[in-house]
């Protein structure tokens, strides 16, 4: 009766544990997801603001960027879609006065990547960023 | 025994294990929420790190845009795009970002939230009042430090003998964003955009950063500023000078023009350019200077893309409306009677040589312009504008004239730079050239001529002006322009057509200066010497001299609005007062002795779109009259001030031009994009001396170019 009451009590902390861990993994995977995704917003966002009227500035609104990296065993997919921000006075819609949006999605699938847990784990970032 | 000894080695044994998943257990209750919760947290204090960053762009791209930027006013929604919105509110900032309903906040506070008629000079900002010690500072439009304080007052208020933050140097600015995200942020909407906490964690970020000018931003300070040719023409003789001084000991008296500088005339052994303490005048390296400079002033090399005091006309205090008066020819007589005439003063010096005996009517000023006048043989008459007084379009007048009623004689010389192209076509299109009976535009001898060069040069053509057609163009008869086409009433639909003509005849002349046509049309049309002229036919013995027009403002200043031009055929005299015009400002009398305001966002004197003439000749003594003007004389065309005359021989008669504060002839509008057009600054006088003094400039926060560049300083994230 005891051994089989410990018995249970154990595989319980067992599940527990195990679930804990899920929980932590996903958690450090959530937190390299956030900084691929935050790393790339300031990659992009620095160059729109040193590059003054090259590249970016010049893009028309939509997907910008379409790109995978991988970090340890995980390959990330990075979008990064821009918008323009207009105000109501028009300011902003000025040559040298812009302000635009970036959004980022990260997104990482697939049991060889050894997640844990089900299914897909994607991390929005967004951020503004100004015309130098 | 044996059986007692296993059952207590057993009962030890379940007891271990009891405590040991005891404190499994434990632990794994203590951790489990806490790792489920994790990734929760990590995203918001990333999210509330984007938006801390998002906001710090948001308000260096307002900041760009409005150097002067704080984000004060009333409450105004500056973006709202359904994934982003953005508050402000006197002076703090509140945004909202939501991606795929992930939302974020930042918030920024200029406000020290110490109430109205506080030290940041702003109301408190209501329902976005936020509560944080770190407060934002805009420096930039200043040439001084200052102390930034820190909020640990109640409610976050800025206390009277605040901590201070950090010392912010001259034209810098230091920006504080909080960033913030969690659920808590779901009841956040456009009009609750900055809800309190609700039960949880509250993941904030502050990013404290301080930008600085760029040096390329920053204005080069001068007391004249020329986007064209700078002419001063002194008499000859010792102690006759451009003379150049500060009043602020640690600032350059410096002249900047991107033409040549000339100084002719004063000593024949001496500088004809000098400076009170050590000097400047910057040219471009191709710029000549012709004179001889003192050996205080020294040449400096000025930037082609270097900008000046870049005033815009929607940073002039204008006049509100409360008084109007409208637009028109004001006269008086030698009995000191006040008449109106509701015309242009090029059609008022057609009317008055045509029928001298014009009586005009008896104009209502508004409360804000009092006139009074002495009784006798030797009336001297006074208007007296003791508030803001807008000058209202009256028809299509839009200019105003206060002028003795025989007209005004500007002296020799006055006025003869040649018209604008808006001028050329105003003039063409006077009523007094328009025959209601043939329903034709008619023009004389000398405006035809002028007309025929244009066209021979292949300039103007009969189809160059939309339902206009001229007739006699390309013979020498008098030019007539009748209707073809359009509709409506002939008269004002060709004279919507007619502002096509001026350019064509600005171009002309800008290409044959000399043209013999150009001077006996000037004439016709009501544009030599400025438009001004004494009418030989009307007899009456009042002048330009017995008049003053007397700023004396109730408040701190009166400013004069008007849509078009002014024209004073008076003296100006005052302290606080301002003359703001859509047209140019001639001021033509016995002297001026004018001077703004210091306080705070006022400082033009005169700021005009097109031309500033002054001139002051006493025709009665044949002499000129000093001119005394304290503050911003701004243009955005050329200025010309005749205060002498090569052919007056006594010098004693010439007067002197002094400034004290800045002046600019810009050259063209500030907010226009390409090249200056125009920016020419003549003088003819006595001695001309510019004082500059930079508190005029920092009043009305013009001491930067229209577009800033900024470069970070110090960047903190806590």
């Amino acid at each position: 009766m005891a051994v089989g009451l410990i018995a249970i009590v154990i595989l319980s902390l067992l599940g527990l544990a195990i679930r804990s861990a899920g929980a932590n993994q996903k958690s450090s995977d959530t937190a390299a997801g956030a900084l691929v995704a935050e790393q790339a917003l300031e990659r992009l966002a620095y160059a729109a603001e040193n590059t003054g009227a090259g590249s970016f500035w010049s893009t028309s609104p939509g997907l910008y960027s379409d790109d995978q990296i991988t970090l340890g065993a995980s390959t990330f997919r990075i979008r990064i879609t821009q918008a323009a921000v207009l105000d109501v006075d028009g300011q902003f819609a000025a040559t040298g006065h812009r302000l635009r949006r970036l959004n980022a999605t990260v997104e990482w699938t697939g049991p060889a990547q050894g997640k844990t847990g089900k299914g897909a784990l994607r991390v929005l970032a967004t951020r503004l960023v100004h015309e130098p | 025994m044996a059986q007692r000894h296993k059952r207590g080695i057993f009962l030890i044994s379940v007891m271990l294990v009891v405590l040991l998943i005891t404190m499994f257990i434990g632990a794994a209750f203590e951790l489990a929420p806490w790792a489920f919760r994790r990734t929760g947290s990590q995203s918001d204090v990333a999210a509330a790190q984007q938006a801390a960053r998002s906001g710090l762009e948001y308000a260096l791209a307002r900041v760009q845009a409005n150097p002067a930027w704080r984000a004060a006013g009333v409450r105004k929604v500056v973006v709202n795009d359904g994934t982003l919105t953005v508050v402000e509110q006197q002076g703090n900032v509140v945004g909202l970002l939501n991606q795929e309903g992930q939302l974020s906040q930042f918030r920024i506070r200029f406000n020290y939230q110490d109430g109205a008629g506080g030290a940041d000079g702003l109301p408190d900002p209501g329902a976005l009042a936020i509560q944080s010690p770190w407060i934002s500072f805009n420096n930039l439009p200043s040439n001084s430090q200052v102390d930034v304080p820190r909020a640990d007052g109640p409610n976050g208020a800025v206390t009277a003998s605040p901590v201070i933050r950090t010392q912010l140097p001259p034209h810098a600015v230091h920006i504080v964003v909080e960033g913030r995200a969690g659920d808590w942020l779901r009841t956040a909407t456009a009009n609750n955009i900055n809800p309190a906490p609700g039960f949880g964690t509250v993941s904030a970020v502050q990013i404290e950063s301080t930008y600085k000018l760029s040096t390329e931003s920053l204005i080069l300070p001068s007391v004249l500023s020329a986007a064209g040719e700078i002419k001063t023409r002194l008499p000859n003789g010792n102690g006759r000078s451009l003379r150049l001084d500060s009043a602020d000991r640690s600032a350059v008296p410096r002249i900047r023009t991107r033409g040549n500088l000339t100084v002719q005339g004063g000593p024949s052994n001496g500088a004809n350019l000098t400076a009170a303490r050590a000097g400047e005048f910057a040219l471009l390296a191709s710029g000549v200077f012709s004179g001889t400079r003192a050996l205080t002033v020294t040449r400096a090399t000025e930037g082609a893309n270097q900008d000046f005091y870049n005033i815009k006309w929607s940073q002039v205090r204008q006049a509100d409306g409360s008084n109007v008066m409208p637009a028109g020819v004001y006269t008086v007589d030698q009995q000191g009677l006040l008449r109106y005439y509701p015309m242009s003063l090029a059609d008022y010096n057609a009317l008055m040589t045509a029928n001298p005996a014009s009586p005009g009517v008896t104009p209502t000023l508004p409360a804000s312009v009092a006139y009074t006048h002495t009784n006798g043989n030797n009336v001297k008459a006074t208007f007296t504008v003791k508030a803001d007084t807008l000058i209202q379009p009256a028809g299509l007048v839009n200019d105003i004239a206060i002028i003795p009623k025989k007209g005004v004689d500007p002296g020799p010389d006055a006025g003869s730079g040649t018209p604008t192209a808006d001028e050329w076509s105003a003039a063409f299109a006077q009523p007094s050239h328009f025959d209601p009976g043939d329903q034709r535009f008619h023009y004389d001898a000398n405006i035809s001529n002028l007309l025929h060069q244009v066209h021979n040069d292949g300039r103007f053509n009969w189809s160059d002006l939309p339902n206009i057609h001229a007739e006699n163009l390309d013979n020498a008869n008098p030019v007539e322009f009748r209707q073809n086409g359009g509709g409506g009433n002939p008269q004002d639909v060709m004279a919507a057509s007619i502002p096509l003509l001026g350019p064509k005849i600005l171009a002309f002349v800008a290409a044959h200066p000399t043209d013999p046509s150009i001077a006996p049309a000037l004439t016709s049309l009501g544009l030599s010497n400025g438009g001004l002229s004494q009418l030989p036919n009307v007899s009456d013995t009042l002048r330009a001299s017995d008049i003053t027009v007397k700023f004396k403002p109730n408040a701190s200043s009166a400013v004069l609005s008007a849509p078009g031009t002014v024209t004073l055929g008076a003296k100006l005299t005052g302290d606080g007062g301002s003359i703001a015009s859509a047209g140019s400002i001639k001021l033509v009398g016995l002297g001026v002795d004018f001077s703004a305001t210091s306080v705070p966002n006022e400082g033009v004197s005169l700021y005009s779109k097109k031309d500033v003439l002054i001139s002051t000749y006493d025709s009665d003594a044949q002499r000129y009259r000093d001119v005394a003007l304290k503050g911003v004389v701004y243009c955005w065309g050329n200025l010309t001030a005749v205060l002498g005359n090569t052919s007056l021989n006594n010098a004693s008669k010439w007067a002197q031009f002094k400034l004290t504060g800045a002046l600019i002839a810009y050259g063209k509008d500030p907010e226009a994009l390409g090249a200056a057009t125009a920016g020419k600054v003549n003088f003819t006088a006595g001695n001309v001396l510019l004082k500059f003094d930079p508190s005029y400039i920092n009043n009305v926060g013009i001491g930067l170019p229209s577009q800033v560049k900024l470069v970070r300083s110090t960047w903190e994230q806590h």
